[in-house]
């Protein structure tokens, strides 16, 4: 470390000295001297005009400019986007409203506050109030969501410290319980409790969904028809309940109705009960309309013919059970006979010819034994057998034994009667499956004889009070008894569901609907029966007239129907 | 360097500082101005929301139908006489029309009351019976009542 002492710095400066006293004598050197001076110099000024400027500009100048606009407030309110049907109409929308919220470590006076704030009508009782204002540590209770604008305002003239509002959005269903089931419903958050607003929860979010709505393959005003005529149906026959099911040969479902049903509007009166969708979670044994797969299924393995020949004359028995025909022909029926007439012994000896191996095959085929895909969370799986023995093959051949739901049913006989192409049911419109070309579950040939034979059924069989002048509508009846505990019940105390499949027009199917009754009364005007050919194909018959002018379908000829030939009328 | 060039690089400089300063606030203006206008624009779509809302509630099928029967007095058309183009032409519509009464008369007496209206029907059976009580009246009491 070097000695520092005055003598030594006496010495340096003396040495500086006489070292400026030689450079003064060099003009170049104080030239060079004089340059980097200078240079220093400015980058002093440069410096120090920037800080000065700095200064300036935050002390000065920005006061003079307005401050940027924020957000305030609750920022996670979220606005959802539309649910419309197949032609725009507005089924569920988004509108804002305000909601209070109160910042209690703000209040001053909580009783005094919370006794002025439950004066005004709509708000929380007192006790409530004061509850929430308890907790000085919070600085965000709710107080109440989806004030009104009048109630806004009286809360304002209040004047209330720590009382805010916040800018919010409340979701509304435009058409009360009309589309209960299907687009469901969304809490007091709009986080969907039930049907799409469930399924599409994420997707509904605004800046998810980029053409901002939701475009269903519903349609309103078919939806209106099929709702209002199954619910006169409900009341005239005093059914426990009804649904209705409408779909388009591409499987695009226009109309789908369960009752009872809910408003979407009132959460505060759900039940679990009106929650239930019939349609898509009601598994039951659907009766005679599985008639409609039994002879697709024989046509289609060849097993048997048209005119094929079985012995309905006496009943049959399995086991301890007999199989008995509800007011039978009691002679030998052919396939086409035993059809139109819904024998339960045909039937069951037509199964006999193909056995249960291949019936297990086609119903996996047909999608019964799966649990269906829908857009909905709310789908029930099918109750299938254990052992798919020959009593389950003749019981699952008229509609006991194995039970699905309607929205199953409903798919199966549209893919059969849609030239055999299997059809994958969907809630969305235009919307594009993954198969490039659809998967044919019976030939071309089998489906049309189908569907002739359906149609016979409403030209001579059980659905007679299902035609419609004008259009060749074609379908099946169904009447099964419902379990109930360990049995189907006692004669005279047996519940029913009666069910009519049909569609038009014959020869190139566009619309197939589903409608059943839960256990319908008879009335006089049914002369005391109860059966489906008596009170759902009434129904169905109503459905028909009032949705075909809404379809725009145009009327047709009556087409031939070639399995007449196979029939004797007596 | 000389002293112009000098002069020249620092008024560049400063004026430099200026633009820099002037185009900052202009942004912040700007900026300030989008945001109104954003706000302006959702509460422009909020508007529009509301509105479409309360249009597709007037228009619900089933409070028109109602309105339509208690207004317009007229009974929902039969949906299965909807006629084609072929109808038309064919003259099948003139068939399938209900029967149109004689007259006004006789479509009061034929259509049955609503409810709170009164039944036309029962007023001409009063209007009868009082002409028939009237002509009694008259013949009993030699032409004039109460003479």
């Amino acid at each position: 470390m070097a000695n520092f002492s005055p003598a030594s710095l006496f010495r340096s400066l003396r040495e500086g000295f006489a070292l400026w006293r030689r450079c003064k004598d060099h003009s170049s050197l104080m030239k060079s001297l004089r340059k980097r001076l200078l240079f220093s110099g400015m980058a002093g000024v440069f410096f120090f005009s920037c800080v000065s400027y700095r200064l300036a500009d935050v002390m000065i100048i920005s006061k003079l400019v307005p401050p940027q606009m924020g957000k305030t407030g609750h920022t996670d309110i979220v606005k959802k986007a539309d649910i419309v049907d197949r032609n725009g109409e507005l089924l569920a929308t988004s509108l804002p409203t305000s909601s209070c919220y109160v910042d209690p470590s703000v209040v001053i006076d909580a009783d005094k506050t919370a006794k002025l704030l439950s004066t005004i009508r709509g708000m929380p009782a007192f006790e409530k109030i004061k509850q929430k204002l308890a907790d000085k540590n919070k600085r965000f209770v709710w107080l109440s969501r989806h004030i009104t604008p009048q109630m806004q305002e009286q809360i304002m003239d209040l004047g209330l410290p720590g009382v805010q509002f916040q800018k919010d959005y409340k979701r509304v269903y435009i058409h009360g319980n009309l589309f209960s089931h299907v687009v469901g419903c969304s809490d007091i958050e709009g986080a969907g409790v039930c049907g799409l607003e469930r399924q599409f929860s994420d997707e509904l979010s605004v800046e998810k969904l980029s053409s901002r709505k939701l475009t269903t393959s519903l349609d309103l005003g078919v939806q209106v028809a099929v709702y209002e005529e199954l619910s006169a149906a409900v009341a005239k026959y005093s059914a426990e309940g009804g649904n209705a099911i409408l779909m388009a040969s591409n499987g695009e479902i226009l109309a789908m109705v369960s009752l009872p049903d809910f408003d979407s509007n009132k959460l505060e009166k759900l039940s679990i009960s009106a929650m239930f969708n019939r349609n898509t979670m009601g598994a039951f044994e659907q009766g005679s309309i599985l008639k409609i797969l039994n002879v697709a299924i024989a046509l289609d393995c060849g097993s048997a013919k048209l005119g094929s020949i079985f012995d309905a004359s006496a009943p049959l028995k399995i086991g301890r059970f007999s199989v008995k025909d509800f007011k039978g022909k009691n002679r030998p029926l052919t396939l086409a006979e035993a059809f139109v007439f819904s024998s339960n012994i045909a039937s069951a000896r037509i199964a006999q010819s193909f056995g249960s191996k291949i019936q297990k095959a086609y119903m996996k085929r047909f999608g019964l034994l799966d649990k269906p895909t829908l857009e909905i969370a709310e789908l029930g799986r099918p109750i299938v057998p254990a052992s798919w023995t020959d009593a389950t093959c003749m019981s699952v051949s008229y509609g006991y034994g194995l039970a699905v739901t309607p929205l199953q049913l409903l798919t199966a006989v549209t893919s059969i009667v849609n030239n055999g192409y299997k059809v994958q049911p969907t809630l969305l419109h235009d919307r594009q499956f993954e198969t490039s070309k659809p998967e044919q579950l019976v030939s071309e040939s089998t489906s049309a004889i189908v569907r002739d034979l359906m149609r016979a059924v409403v030209c001579f069989g059980t659905g007679k009070k299902a035609a419609v002048d004008g259009m060749d509508i074609f379908g099946k009846t169904g009447t099964a008894y419902k379990l109930t505990g360990r049995g189907y019940g006692s004669d005279g105390n047996r519940k029913r569901i009666t069910t009519f499949l049909g569609g038009f027009p014959k020869d190139r199917p566009q619309y197939m609907l589903l409608v059943s009754l839960d256990n319908p009364k008879a009335t006089s005007e049914t002369h005391g029966y109860a059966t489906a050919g008596w009170n759902i194909a009434p129904t169905a018959r109503r459905i028909f007239e009032r949705i075909i002018p809404l379809l725009h379908c145009e009327k047709t000829q009556p087409s031939e129907i070639k399995v007449v030939k196979y029939l004797r009328l007596d | 360097m000389n002293k112009s060039l000098f002069l020249f690089l620092v008024a560049l400089l400063i004026a430099a500082g200026i633009y820099v300063s002037k185009m900052k606030y202009e942004v912040v203006f700007m900026r300030n101005r989008l945001k109104e206008a954003d706000a302006k624009m959702e509460k422009a779509a909020d508007d529009l929301q509301v509105s479409k809302a309360e249009w597709a509630y007037l228009t619900d099928p089933r409070r028109i139908k109602k309105l339509t029967d208690k207004y317009l007095k007229e009974h929902a058309n039969e949906n299965n006489v909807v006629l084609t183009y072929d109808d038309v032409m064919n003259g099948n519509f003139l068939k399938k029309q209900p029967e149109q009464p004689a007259n006004d008369s006789e479509a009061q007496v034929n259509t049955p009351p609503r409810k709170g209206q009164r039944n036309p029907a029962k007023k001409q059976n009063r209007k009868k019976a009082f002409d028939t009580f009237l002509d009694g009246a008259l013949k009993n009491n030699g032409g004039a009542p109460g003479g």
